[in-house]
């Protein structure tokens, strides 16, 4: 060989040395690579794979069931679910879907300009004329539908000029997913073999009719020598086998006891709806920004010019087509929701769908637990219908239960006072033929932990609460079921919500579940028994709001605009147990209505825990401090006088000065000797108890209502000074002197307090006090019985109140009845029900000054409460009329006082409730 | 009879001298380690388990063929270069109008049961007419040299982008480079070609499909990947990147890769087999097999810078940086180096046709060796 030849034989030895070397580099390029992913950023990889892979689901626990005192279930959890839809799936899987898109499809196609004209002829205006296919289309028009798909010509399918590509691979989409479903084998070779008639665009030979979908597509999609017919058959079948499964699933739907608001076919089509609109909203707003950004680049330098060329409009139309996509795709992949949360229940429909995805494609079944009432459902109902009467609904709903007790979790939360137990009591003497219940028993196991649980409401709660709901009632168009955020469901979270469960499972990349490494059951919450008795609640309710509708009470006042607010409360006299509680008004919040902020900010809806003023319904208690302090009480008290007739014709109170106060008393006889505190009591005589303040100065008379639980200073904690459910601290007083002056604004002595000047409690606390007087105990009030099976801690306070002392009091509370303040039809009804108590008239005037009678309008919060039977107390309760006119309504004698009487006279008259009034315990209420 | 045995013996001996024994067992090893994956890759999916039969049939056969047609006279291969170039380049244009499409892209004929992927075939073919081409160009000259030899390649490569497979397309250009090069083409010369195709990439960018720039977009941005990315364009490379980085140092076990049991990885058992073999098998399986394919390639240039014969260096070339250019494009692309393109690793991914015409290349190749000049002295001075 030549040099020049070795020379070059040599030059391509070394040349392959280079390659060898470029091997040996890129074999330590990708050993390099490979060492930063798998060793430098593992970790980062193995967690993405793990993001990858794993779900995890959180499993809903029951919630506990809450019962009344006789063990009837008022509200307990059901497994509902939800129903969704994810559309893509729908879009990509259902002939129905398929069917409904290749009709816009043809109608795009056959307006699309860039689309072939001679093609574009071929093409109807959708697959049947006339308005465009919707799912709620009758079957005949869906048939219709097939047979003009199947007539389409084959060539119709095959990619287009630029412009119509991407609907006509839509059309090709779709048609190929709707022919994949009859087709005997589908699988990737059959797959080819349809892709590949649809992209066959031979021309039909001279003077031969073209070919059509159908008859091209039979043979493959079916195998042997089917034709179009047959194929035109399966497809129908098909699709009227998908819309029978659509339409037996809404009639599953349609029977279950809460029906759903639409149909399966009509929320489908409001949902396109809603996403057509959304799409094109969308489309119009990109296209106007890139018309602004290709202006703004035409008008900018040579740079500008030259990323036009390499980028500028590509990325452009990129930008504008993919974030169309990409909208598009995040909107149809996101889960609608079909139907409402929690309205069907869980078995029938879950066994339709779950595990069936071939013919629901992209439905969803979400399961939770729902709240199911068992009580109060048909008034809910009836308050959906109508608006209008529901702000004036009379019952009670348990969700307003849960507004009304909702402080009682506050009661069960109290904090005991250091060394303060429950006291034990001893064993109240068996009288034959009663089954009474012992007072503060204890002997069953407390629920651990029930006293030190930390108080969390109070009145921001309670606004927040509104708003909550408020918002609710606005977005969910439904009535608010906040279940577990607020009211008593709140305050027992602890105990009702249970522990949820945790299920962590493996998916592939279709979501599909693999394995389930780990499970974690729920843990159901626990019972929940409330003193309450439902029955007497609802007839309470009932009973309460017809006496306000005689009375006239809670119509529009005529002066402030605004309706009347009532409250009454029954308690169980020896163990303070809350019966039932009704407040008047008391309707739900109705969604969209002006109505119900105004309602809903009442403060009746707070009904017998909003504490107001309450008048003479403190003198009982002043009687009682007075007889343990002065046993000579009212030797030296000036004589009253009591009311009289003036000469402008209208009734004067005795006037007189006691200190640096006038105090006017409207008794109705005079009040003399020492005898005269029964005769003070009858009259409700301010002479008399004015007197008694100013001896017993302010300390005294704070003291005298301590005693009874109708006191707490403010440096106490003022949410529940007694165990107490009190909404607001202002109006509490105090003796202090500065505290009062900073609440009031003025200067209150003894003289004033001792007629129940200023004194502000809520009808719970009045109905606990006067069962103290009944009994000579101070209960602890309650509202649950029992949770998880172990009842709640229970007592009741010794008052240590000498017999005698009480006996005239009681002695002068029933003259009051017979004789005294209360005025007939009251008087009856309350002596046949063997009901003893106190009337109370608290005065307050309106603002607005009266320029005609140039007088200053005053309104009355008038009060009755006592006891019943007489002698063997079992119910005490309280009756509260807030903002009653003195002229339409009377005192307290003729409102407050009446009402009672019909309330408890109705209930009386009541077989379920005749072991109340005679002092017996009710069949079914355990101890 | 020991006359007659010993001749047999010599016999034999004479056949396979020169035969690339040793780079013949390393392609039977990685086209046995790529059954493995392949049937890793295929294990969970519902009708893939055929996949590995089916490849192993065609090792079954293929190998021996490309054994004996090592063994064809060197006139009948050069008589053959233009016309299977030819050949395959009609099947390139045929396949523009008769291909199915699948997955948006024409690059398959389908025959019965069987599939054709004339694309792959265009490379053993491109490496034997180059070869011929070249063969005379011992001055390195421009136009014969470099410029006629890239004609002669960007005809069929325009024809793959069309289809599109611009992976493959563009895995020819390197072939041609070294060829031209080995051929003696300049240094200077390449460098200008390689520049002008680097301009000419930029300029043709916006040509390029949709999903094509946004591909590179994201892969240019890949460590700031938003979600609609990644399960958009990104998707196979986040996939990837995932199997990859996740196999640590050892890897999950064989057949334990969760990303590829699970279905996360797409194309799996071809374009995106090694993310398997790095997830199951880790850095070291994975670096191992990056050895072992850089070994054949090494062992191809060995032996290749021993041939004597223009013709047989020029195809042990291109044959090397063929095997070399698909192993940096399948690895580069499952381990984020390079921008997402689909191109199966010879001899490891699934796909018949790749696997023939791998296979085919080798056959180039022991042709060249076994039909190489002999060397007259033991100091290979001649």
């Amino acid at each position: 060989m030549s040099e020049h030849g070795e020379a070059v034989r040599n030059r391509g030895a070394r040349r392959f040395r280079w390659l060898g070397v470029a091997t040996l580099a890129l074999a330590a390029v990708l050993i390099g690579r490979l060492f930063e992913l798998d060793v430098l950023a593992h970790e980062q990889w193995a967690l993405q794979r793990r993001r990858n892979i794993v779900g995890s689901e959180f499993l809903d626990a029951a919630r506990g069931p809450i019962k009344d005192r006789l063990g009837r279930t008022l509200c307990h959890d059901e497994m509902r679910f939800e129903l969704g839809l994810r559309y893509r799936l729908f879009r990509r899987g259902h002939p129905l879907a398929q069917l409904r898109h290749l009709d816009g499809l043809c109608r795009a196609m056959a307006g699309d300009p860039t689309v072939d004209a001679v093609l574009r002829g071929r093409f109807p205006p959708g697959l049947v004329p006339g308005e465009p296919l919707k799912y709620t289309d009758e079957l005949d028009r869906l048939r219709a539908a097939v047979v003009a798909l199947c007539a389409l010509p084959a060539p119709a399918f095959a990619p287009g000029p630029r412009g119509s590509r991407a609907a006509a691979s839509s059309l090709r989409f779709h048609a190929f997913a709707l022919c994949a479903q009859v087709a005997e084998r589908p699988g990737m070779d059959q797959e080819h073999r349809i892709a590949a008639a649809f992209d066959r665009r031979e021309p039909p030979p001279p003077g031969a009719p073209e070919r059509s979908f159908a008859e091209a597509l039979a043979p493959i999609v079916l195998g042997g020598n089917a034709d179009a017919v047959t194929l035109a058959q399966a497809l129908v079948a098909r699709v009227t086998a998908a819309r029978d499964d659509l339409i037996e699933l809404d009639r599953l739907l349609a029977a279950e006891p809460v029906p759903p608001r639409i149909g399966l076919l009509q929320s489908l089509e409001a949902w396109y709806g809603r996403f057509d609109k959304y799409v094109t909203k969308k489309a119009k707003r990109l296209a106007k920004q890139r018309l602004e950004r290709e202006q703004r680049l035409a008008d900018e330098s040579v740079g500008a010019w030259i990323a036009r060329m390499f980028l500028g409009e590509e990325r452009l139309e990129d930008d504008d087509f993919e974030a169309r996509l990409r909208w598009r795709y995040e909107y149809e992949n996101s889960v609608q929701s079909l139907l409402g949360p929690a309205s069907v229940s869980f078995e029938r429909v879950v066994a339709r769908v779950e595990g069936h995805h071939e013919r629901y494609p992209g439905f969803l079944v979400q399961e939770r637990y729902g709240r199911v009432y068992d009580v109060g459902t048909e008034e809910r109902r009836h308050q959906a219908r109508n608006a209008e009467e529901a702000a004036v609904l009379r019952g009670l709903p348990p969700h307003i239960l849960g507004h009304v007790v909702r402080s009682t979790g506050a009661m069960l939360e109290r904090k005991p006072e250091p060394g303060e137990e429950p006291e034990p009591e001893p064993e109240p003497e068996p009288e034959p033929g009663e089954e009474l219940p012992a007072l503060g028993e204890t002997e069953a196991p407390t629920v651990p932990g029930l006293v030190s649980m930390e108080l969390r409401l109070g009145d921001e709660t309670f606004r927040d609460l509104g708003d909550h709901l408020r918002q609710q009632a606005w977005f969910a168009g439904r009535l608010p079921i906040n279940v577990g955020a607020s009211n008593i469901e709140a305050a027992l979270e602890k105990w009702l919500g249970g522990e949820g469960g945790l299920r962590t499972k493996l998916h592939d990349r279709l979501g599909e579940e693999l394995r389930m490494p780990n499970y974690g059951a729920p843990r159901p919450g626990s019972e929940v028994e409330l003193t309450l008795d439902w029955e007497l609640q609802v007839e309470l309710g009932r009973a309460f709001d017809e006496a306000l509708s005689r009375l006239g009470f809670g119509l529009d006042d005529p002066i402030t605009g605004s309706s009347g607010a009532a409250a009454i409360c029954v308690i169980d006299a020896r163990t303070g147990e809350v019966l039932a509680l009704a407040s008047s008004p008391r309707a739900l919040p109705v969604p969209g209505e002006d109505h119900w902020v105004p309602v809903w900010a009442h403060y009746a809806l707070g009904g017998s825990r909003h504490t107001s003023h309450l008048g003479s319904t403190v003198k009982p208690f002043m009687a009682v401090e007075g007889l343990l302090r002065h046993p000579s009480l009212g030797d030296d008290f000036i004589d009253c006088k009591g009311a009289y007739i003036g000469r402008d014709g209208r009734l004067h109170g005795h006037r007189y000065y006691q200190g640096q106060a006038e105090i006017s008393c409207h008794a109705h006889g005079s009040v003399t000797g020492r005898d005269g505190v029964e005769e003070a009591l009858q009259e409700s005589c301010n002479a008399f108890f004015s007197q008694l303040g100013h001896r017993m100065r302010s300390d005294g008379v704070a003291e005298a209502l301590r005693r009874f639980g109708l006191w707490a200073d403010l440096d106490e904690d003022w949410r529940a000074p007694m165990g107490l459910p009190i909404l607001r601290p202002g109006p509490i007083l105090t003796w202090d002197p500065r505290a009062r002056r900073a609440v009031l604004g003025f200067h209150f002595e003894g003289d004033r307090l001792g007629i129940g000047y200023g004194v502000q409690a809520a009808p719970l606390l009045v109905a606990r006090a006067y069962a103290g007087l009944a009994t000579g105990r101070l209960p602890w009030l309650r509202i649950v019985r029992s949770i998880g099976g172990g009842p709640v801690t229970s007592g009741s306070q010794d008052l240590g109140l000498p017999a005698p002392v009480l006996e005239r009091v009681r002695a002068g509370l029933m003259r009051g009845i017979v004789r005294g303040t209360v005025k007939p039809p009251a008087r009856d009804d309350l002596q046949a029900v063997g009901a003893v108590g106190k009337t109370g008239t608290a005065v307050w005037y309106l603002a607005d000054h009266d320029k005609q009678s140039n007088r200053v309008h005053k309104r009355l919060n008038t009060w009755f409460s006592g006891w019943l039977p007489y002698d063997e107390p079992r119910l005490a309760f309280s009756t509260v009329l807030y903002g009653a006119d003195p002229e339409r309504h009377g005192d307290a004698g003729r409102s407050a006082a009446r009402v009672a009487g019909e309330v408890l006279k109705q209930l009386a008259a009541d077989e379920r409730f005749r072991p109340y009034f005679e002092g017996r315990r009710r069949p079914g209420e355990d101890g | 009879m020991i006359l007659d045995r010993r001749t047999r013996l010599e016999s034999l001996r004479a056949l396979l001298a020169g035969f690339p024994v040793v780079v013949w067992l390393q392609a039977l090893l990685l086209s046995g380690l790529g059954l493995v994956f392949i049937h890793s890759a295929t294990l969970y999916v519902e009708d893939g388990s055929g996949a590995t039969a089916r490849q192993a049939l065609a090792l079954v056969f293929v190998p021996g063929l490309a054994a004996a047609l090592a063994y064809l006279g060197r006139r009948r291969v050069l008589d053959l270069a233009p016309v299977l170039y030819v050949l395959v380049l009609l099947m390139l244009v045929a396949l523009l109008f008769y291909g199915a499409k699948i997955n948006g892209a024409r690059r398959w004929f389908r025959l019965g049961p069987l599939s054709l992927q004339p694309s792959e075939f265009v490379k053993p073919a491109l490496i034997l007419m180059l070869a011929r081409l070249l063969r005379f160009e011992t001055e390195g000259r421009l136009l014969r040299g470099l410029i006629v030899p890239l004609g002669l390649t960007l005809v069929p490569m325009l024809l793959m982008a069309r289809q599109p497979d611009l992976g493959s397309a563009l895995a020819l250009l390197p072939v041609t480079l070294a060829m031209a090069w080995v051929g003696g083409v300049r240094g200077r010369n390449l460098a200008v070609v390689v520049l002008g195709f680097a301009v000419l990439t930029f300029v043709l960018f916006p040509f390029l499909h949709g999903y094509q720039k946004e591909r590179i977009l994201v892969w240019l941005d890949q460590a700031h990947m938003t979600g609609t990315q990644a399960h958009g364009a990104g998707y196979h490379l986040q996939q990837s990147l995932i199997a990859v980085g996740s196999g640590g140092v050892f890897g999950d076990g064989l057949f334990e890769g969760i990303q590829n049991r699970y279905d996360f990885l797409p194309y799996r058992e071809t374009d995106f087999l090694f993310s398997v073999v790095a997830e199951e098998t880790g850095l070291l399986g994975g670096g191992l097999l990056v050895l072992l394919y850089s070994g054949l390639c090494i062992a191809i240039f060995w032996l290749g810078a021993g041939i004597r014969d223009r013709f047989g260096r020029l195809i042990a070339a291109g044959v090397g940086v063929y095997f070399l250019t698909h192993l940096a494009i399948h690895v580069g692309v499952t381990t984020g180096l390079l921008p997402t393109t689909g191109l199966p690793l010879p001899r490891l991914s699934y796909g018949r046709s790749s696997t023939t015409a791998a296979w085919l290349a080798l056959a180039l190749f022991a042709h060249a060796l076994v039909h190489r000049e002999r060397n007259l002295s033991r100091d290979r001075y001649l």
